[in-house]
């Protein structure tokens, strides 16, 4: 229960989800954008349109220079009086001053000019209030007539003014409902995320609480998220099955820890019972040291096959005969057998080099002939040979023992199995488990198969190019 | 003969020390590794065993130490790691032999007494009498009473084995380690077959038996007294 409780506590809003994060931190990047975007726009189209206006303004001027220094500017004067008359607003603004004190003026007044030169007058509502309310928003420009008159003409930019800010509006609201779009995106997303996931994350949960075999839906967001599921779900595949194992090698080793320990227990027991019988005494010692032995070497084997398995073992790699290993270990065997009344034939086909750890090898094939040894017989008669096979290496080892049904071939390469579990012959249960670790970690093959009777074994190890 | 005894592990350092001081050797201990390298640089031993793991100055670091400093004692280290390559990490730091805990004593002591009759190694001894035997080693040839031993190469190997130790115990173990190179326990008794086969040349038909067994500890090769 807690641990479900856990898991919705610490299941995600929908405002802290990835999704919707992005969106925040893109429509703040958005945002920034548009809004150096409008300012240059702005700058650059204020600059284009002023200099239109003082483009139209210049050619106005020297149409009235031209006129004013041709024949006067009182002369001027008095035709744009009579030219106003006939004509209503203009599109310029003009003032004209001759000296001899007669004007001309549509509107535009003495202050919203300059002696010479551009003026560009500020809106009223922006204007100093100590300034007339009387220059619109206009630019102007005025110059001196030859006869010193006063010549000014003025355009209003009004309208560019409206532009801008039509330009800024825009800009302002598009931006906000941009952004809120894409919060709205993002926070859609996000929920989407959540909902996917929630059937992910609740898989999660009970594979948590422990039931080991759930595994995790299809996300369903795209092939990405669905190629990591499925290999979420091979590595559970592959932890349950390391957990499997190794909840079954525990077992094994409590399984047998407890009849050597039980029978060190017996012997001190008795040894405790019969404390004045010195030779009784003496015997029940040394077994239960024997016993004490076994419980050592059993855990030498498994810590090495452990290590082989793991990879922990860096092989001693280097060119072997596997003819002349074989060899040795059939000579070292050899007057075992032969004591036991059985005997030990050997076919080499030599040189056979493959490269590899000689000593890792020598166990394994010790460990064959121990097997052929103790279920080979009787009488025990065992058969070792070697060969080159289609670019392999092979090294095979035959008895003449009751063998091992097809069945239980798989089963025998495990830790502690044992096809008869009455079997009273000695060993760890860990002799083929190692062979199996020693040729897999060599990447070869290991063959089960029958001598009719008995059992043969076949190694195939690659073999060297160089041998 | 002096022993140091260099464990941090008090009930392995004492059991060691004991069954030492039994047979009559002066035993020195030591803590940790610091100690036991100033005492082995200071004493004269004749033979130290050291243990791998320590806190401190570690096993093969104490020794390593020793033999850097010319220190030449024949050094046995104890361990419980067993694996090859932790042996070979071993003797790479210049211990002579190395045994894996847990051990039996009689295995302890009999690797100490081979490593402390282990002549030097430019002058291996050639030719080793033991009563009426004579092991010639780089004639490849044994003969007993005049009579040459037909022996095959392991069988030679072995009687060699037990002739270097002659008069000290040689275990099992030490046998397979050394003749073959396994560092396994096999399920078999190989190395009594091999010792029975080699019996059946060497005693048999001779007036008394020279390889004798040592109950629960190996074989020694000797004249009987």
């Amino acid at each position: 229960m807690s641990s479900s409780n856990r898991n919705r506590d610490s299941a995600p809003s929908v405002w802290s989800t990835t999704g919707l994060r992005y969106a925040a931190a893109f429509s703040l990047l958005f945002g920034l954008g548009a809004a150096v975007m409008v300012a240059g726009v702005d700058y650059g189209l204020m600059r284009f349109a002023e200099a239109e206006v003082r483009d139209g303004l210049s050619h106005q001027m020297e149409v009235m220079r031209a006129d004013a220094d041709r024949h006067g500017t009182a002369a001027l004067v008095q035709e744009l009086n009579a030219e106003a008359r006939n004509r209503d607003a203009r599109r310029y603004l003009l003032l004209v001053e001759a000296p001899n004190g007669s004007t001309f003026s549509n509107g535009l007044t003495r202050l919203a000019v300059n002696a010479t030169g551009f003026r560009r007058n500020l809106p009223n509502k922006a204007r100093p209030a100590r300034w007339p309310d009387q220059t619109p928003n206009m630019m102007t420009l005025s110059a001196r007539a030859a006869d010193g008159g006063l010549l000014a003409v003025g355009r209003d930019i009004q309208h560019l003014d409206e532009l801008r800010g039509g330009i800024r509006h825009f800009a302002l609201w598009s931006g906000i409902a941009l952004i809120l779009l894409a919060l709205a995106g993002g926070w859609a997303s996000g929920r989407l995320f959540l909902r996917r996931l929630e059937s992910v994350n609740q898989a999660v949960g009970r594979i948590i609480a422990g039931q080991d075999s759930t595994r995790l839906p299809a996300v369903g967001l795209g092939r990405e998220f669905d190629q990591l599921a499925l290999n979420l779900n091979r590595m559970l595949d592959r932890q349950e099955a390391a957990l499997t194992a190794l909840k079954s090698l525990s077992e094994g080793v409590a399984h047998e820890l407890r009849a050597p320990l039980n029978r060190v227990r017996n012997r001190l027991e008795q040894v405790a019972a019969r404390i004045d019988d010195v030779d009784a005494r003496d015997d029940m010692i040394e077994r239960a040291l024997a016993e004490t032995d076994q419980v050592s070497a059993l855990f030498e084997a498994l810590l090495t096959l452990a290590r082989i398995e793991s990879g922990g073992v860096a092989l001693h790699v280097a060119p072997v005969d596997l003819a002349d290993l074989a060899t040795t270990v059939c000579d070292i065997y050899r007057p075992l057998v032969e004591e036991a009344g059985g005997d030990l034939r050997t076919l080499f086909s030599r040189p056979l080099v493959i490269q590899g750890d000689a000593a890792l090898l020598q166990q394994a094939l010790a460990n064959l002939i121990e097997n052929a040894i103790f279920h080979g017989g009787p009488p025990i008669g065992i058969e070792v040979s070697t060969r080159a096979s289609d670019g392999k290496a092979i090294l095979r080892i035959a008895d003449r023992g009751t063998g091992v049904p097809e069945a239980e071939r798989e089963k025998v390469l495990r830790r502690f199995y044992r096809i008869d579990q009455a079997d009273p012959s000695p060993g760890s249960g860990l002799g083929l488990a190692m062979v199996a670790a020693v040729v897999n970690a060599h990447g070869g093959e290991l063959h089960l198969g029958d001598n009719s009777p008995g059992l043969a074994v076949e190694i195939a190890l690659p073999q060297s190019q160089l041998g | 003969m002096r022993m140091l005894i260099i464990d941090d592990d008090a009930r392995t350092r004492t059991f060691v020390a004991d069954g030492l001081r039994q047979q009559g050797q002066t035993v020195d201990q030591a803590a940790d590794g610091e100690t036991g390298l100033h005492m082995a640089l200071e004493g004269d031993y004749d033979a130290i065993v050291v243990d791998r793991m320590m806190p401190g100055l570690s096993g093969l670091d104490a020794v390593r130490s020793m033999r850097s400093s010319g220190l030449k004692t024949p050094v046995l280290m104890l361990t419980a790691l067993g694996a090859v390559d932790d042996r070979v990490d071993g003797l790479n730091a210049g211990a002579d032999d190395y045994l894996v805990k847990p051990f039996a004593f009689s295995e302890l002591s009999a690797r100490i007494q081979a490593l402390i009759r282990r002549p030097p190694l430019v002058d291996q001894t050639q030719r080793h009498a033991i009563g009426d035997l004579v092991v010639d080693v780089a004639a490849h040839r044994a003969t007993r009473a005049g009579q040459v031993l037909d022996l095959t190469p392991h069988e030679f190997k072995l009687l060699e084995r037990l002739a270097r130790n002659a008069g000290q115990a040689v275990t099992r173990t030490m046998l397979l380690e050394s003749l073959w190179g396994f560092h396994f326990d096999p399920r078999a008794n190989l190395i009594d077959a091999h010792i029975s086969r080699l019996r059946a040349k060497v005693d048999r038909g001779f007036e008394c038996d020279l390889i004798q067994t040592i109950r629960g500890v190996g074989y020694v090769l000797k004249q009987p007294e």
